[in-house]
């Protein structure tokens, strides 16, 4: 326990010095204990355990974008629990309202969601306009930017005045739906 | 053997994580050392700053807005009159200390230490006191006065403490919202103090710590929204 927080410390702070090998292998190491608790936490609230890989990468993202924050002289250790809890909380709140969501869906959006037109629907602008417009309006900018203009999360996130982690997590979670929707046409 | 199997399996990196790691890693260093000091510095000095500007403009409103008591020089000297101010001082030292915390992920933010002095103090006023002034202050609009005149005055500091928790990392976004609100509503019962002709310490204990409680809640659920990160 002791080892892994020195270990980690000084990882953190060769991420400072640029040491891109030792902060990469920090972050597998932390993926790995992360998943296990996250895993575990999730069975235990009764949520699916899919969802995992997700909440360990949402953590992963959001350690990353406050690195610079951490303090040095403070245990290292503690700062990762915090919130490491925070956006378990956070998760196992938005996969219960997800959970609500998917059983409060009307017919006609249901049928807007797996509904199947005559054209390819990868190739057809309009199309692709149309499966955006399924998602959150602060995700749909985020997908505009990133996924149609190209725009890095860091660009995207001073253009629309979000954080550069909340980028990342919106344009995560739009590909899911994304992705979700599409398999549901080709299949449909 | 297929126990260890899966034990192995569950340890392997998933392909879309391993991918994340290594375009995490890529930044490593990539907070530039000029705009990651400034950052940081910015950090460090926003929560002092806003508690600073928080004072000033609880201060502003009550001066510009409601207008200090036209006895407040004689007053001052009074032990009801310090009473106040001393009551709302130790409150703003222990939320103040619980706000910083709740901006720096792992620091604790349990509420029972650090305001301990403040209760004791409010507690001993309610139970003691011995002015003798009305627990419905000196005129008959004085309860709702107070009260909304100290939610008023604590409103601004209270949009600035949140901006400046926002810069930190907050994991408890409800809790450091309500830190907030505590912190800035004593600061605004702090400058209210000047104005306030109630003088009575069992007012001051139900009252003002009323007028507290509202603006705690208030940064509750703003904390709830703008908090998140």
């Amino acid at each position: 326990m002791n080892t892994r927080e020195q270990s980690w410390a000084e990882a953190m702070c060769a991420e400072r010095r640029g040491e891109r090998p030792v902060y990469e292998i920090f972050l597998r190491e932390f993926a790995v204990s992360l998943r296990r608790i996250v895993a575990a936490r999730l069975s235990r609230l009764h949520l699916s355990a899919a969802e995992t890989e997700d909440v360990v990468q949402e953590v992963l993202i959001a350690v990353h974008s406050k690195r610079d924050q951490w303090d040095p002289s403070r245990p290292l250790m503690p700062w990762l629990n915090a919130i490491t809890r925070y956006k378990m909380i956070d998760a196992a709140r938005r996969l219960r309202r997800d959970i609500k969501l998917r059983i409060e869906l009307t017919d006609d959006e249901w049928s807007d969601l797996s509904g199947s037109s005559g054209t390819d629907p990868v190739h057809n602008a309009a199309d692709l306009e149309r499966m955006i417009s399924v998602l959150p309006a602060g995700q749909q900018s985020v997908v505009r930017a990133i996924g149609l203009d190209g725009a890095t999360p860091r660009e995207a996130a001073s253009r629309l005045g979000m954080s550069e982690g909340a980028v990342r997590v919106a344009f995560h979670r739009s590909l899911k739906t994304l992705m979700a929707a599409a398999h549901k046409r080709f299949e449909g | 053997m297929t126990q260890m199997k899966t034990a192995t399996a569950s340890n392997l990196i998933n392909p879309n994580t391993e991918d994340l790691i290594r375009r995490l890693a890529d930044e490593a260093g990539g907070a530039p050392i000029a705009q990651g000091l400034f950052e940081r510095l910015s950090f460090r000095l926003a929560l002092p700053l806003s508690m600073f500007i928080s004072v000033v403009s609880a201060f502003a409103v009550v001066t510009f807005v409601i207008g200090p008591r036209p006895e407040l020089i004689d007053m001052a000297l009074t032990w009801t009159f310090q009473f106040k101010v001393l009551a709302m001082l130790l409150l703003a030292g222990g939320a103040g200390l619980l706000v910083r915390n709740a901006a720096i992920p792992g620091l604790s933010t349990a509420p029972v230490r650090a305001l301990l002095p403040a209760t004791l103090f409010l507690l001993v006023g309610l139970a003691f006191d011995p002015s003798g002034f009305p627990l419905t202050g000196a005129r008959t609009m004085s309860i709702p006065n107070c009260v909304l005149a100290i939610v008023l005055a604590s409103l601004p500091a209270l949009l600035l403490l949140l901006a400046a928790i926002r810069r930190g990392a907050p994991t408890r976004p409800v809790g450091a919202g309500a830190l907030a609100g505590l912190l800035a509503g004593s600061l605004g019962g702090l400058a209210y103090t000047i104005a306030c002709i109630n003088d009575g310490a069992a007012f001051v204990a139900i009252w003002y710590t009323l007028a507290v409680a509202i603006v705690a809640a208030i940064g509750a659920v703003i904390g709830n929204r703008l908090l998140s990160w």
